[in-house]
């Protein structure tokens, strides 16, 4: 059995924040949002961008396996929708991006493939984000259900 | 929380004006999105970096009171480079807090994430509330330091519930899971209420 060192050590960061001035939580938050606001554009745009990517990725995906490369390039843009959207109250593109990431990493760990389930996916991200923040959780719940329940029946299909 | 408490945490003011951050974040809109929230904490100007390497280079030559870094990176990805950062001898910045974000976890990275040595991973979607509540949080733990030869990081038995089960424990203050017989005789009521001391509490 390895031997375990306990080392105390001094907490820099607690020592910045208790120095006078600062703000205080709500303070702090509050500014963060207005600030956050201003590149709200820009993120949405952002978003757009890799969802087109997305679907350009994945032209050449429906006709064979992809190879781990491909698969992975999609998991990492589904994965930055999935970072930038929920900022923005986009929360069901968020949770379909989740999805389709949580689907795309079993695939991987499983070495299989199954095109209709990524691709009922982007078809899922797209209608979401065309809804834009005007879908209520009621009306996206469906969707997010079933995108869900595609990716849970595949995992266990190809486990 | 009790309502005194809640009070008191509400009217607490944190001043990270003079707080050296480090962001590692290579998509361009998530790390705007994590530089606007910390300037409207205060943060003046953190330092941007991309990759890893291009991290592991400015901790060698800036002290950072926090650094911020995203788990998937090219190359080196966010678990190896704080697991290389605490095991750097680079001080202080091999102790300074550690707050990986990460989207989506890939399977075979979750014992990466637990086992890197960060101080706290915070899952994406980023809020303004939520990472404030984890600085704030980073900043008020006191937990010592582990270093084994699997792990050199934060403490991560901070709920102090004793060694893994059907273990003894490796640390010199693990309690036997025995219970053994008593060394003292029991303590008397008028012990007992001594230290209780109770008081009338004015009306």
């Amino acid at each position: 059995m390895s031997a375990v060192k306990k080392l105390r050590v001094p907490n820099r960061l607690a020592a910045v924040v208790k120095t006078p001035g600062g703000k205080t939580v709500a303070e702090a938050v509050a500014a963060a949002e207005v600030k956050i606001d201003l590149i709200k554009d820009d993120c949405l745009d952002a978003i757009d961008a890799a969802l087109a990517d997305m679907t350009a990725a994945s032209a050449s995906m429906k006709a064979g396996t992809p190879s781990r490369d491909q698969i992975e390039a999609l998991y990492s843009l589904s994965n930055d929708v999935f970072g930038i959207a929920g900022v923005f109250a986009l929360n069901a593109v968020g949770e379909a991006a989740y999805s389709l990431c949580d689907l795309l990493d079993k695939l991987m760990v499983t070495g299989s493939w199954n095109w209709p389930a990524v691709e009922v996916h982007l078809n899922g991200l797209r209608v979401l984000r065309a809804l834009g923040e005007s879908v209520t959780a009621a009306q996206a719940e469906p969707v997010l259900s079933g995108l869900k329940a595609v990716a849970k029946r595949v995992t266990v299909a190809s486990a | 929380m009790s309502a005194l408490k809640k009070a008191a945490a509400a009217k607490a003011r944190y001043n990270l004006e003079h707080a050296k951050v480090l962001i590692v974040e290579p998509n361009q809109h998530s790390m705007e999105i994590l530089c606007q929230i910390l300037n409207g904490f205060g943060v003046r100007a953190p330092v941007r970096c991309i990759s890893s390497e291009d991290a592991m280079t400015q901790v060698k030559k800036t002290e950072f009171d926090l650094i911020i870094c995203e788990s998937d990176l090219a190359e080196m990805d966010g678990y190896d480079f704080v697991q290389w950062l605490r095991r750097s001898k680079i001080e202080p910045n091999n102790f300074t807090s550690v707050i990986i974000i990460c989207g989506h976890t890939q399977t075979s990275k979750v014992h990466k994430a637990r086992d890197c040595g960060a101080n706290f991973i915070l899952a994406k979607p980023l809020t303004p509330k939520i990472v404030m509540d984890r600085i704030v949080w980073v900043a008020k733990e006191g937990r010592a330091f582990i270093e084994c030869e699997s792990y050199l990081g934060p403490d991560r038995r901070f709920h102090s519930i004793g060694p893994p089960p059907n273990t003894e424990g490796r640390r010199a203050d693990d309690l036997s899971l025995e219970v053994g017989d008593a060394t003292e005789p029991n303590m008397s009521q008028d012990d007992i209420d001594a230290l209780l001391q109770p008081k009338r509490v004015a009306k």
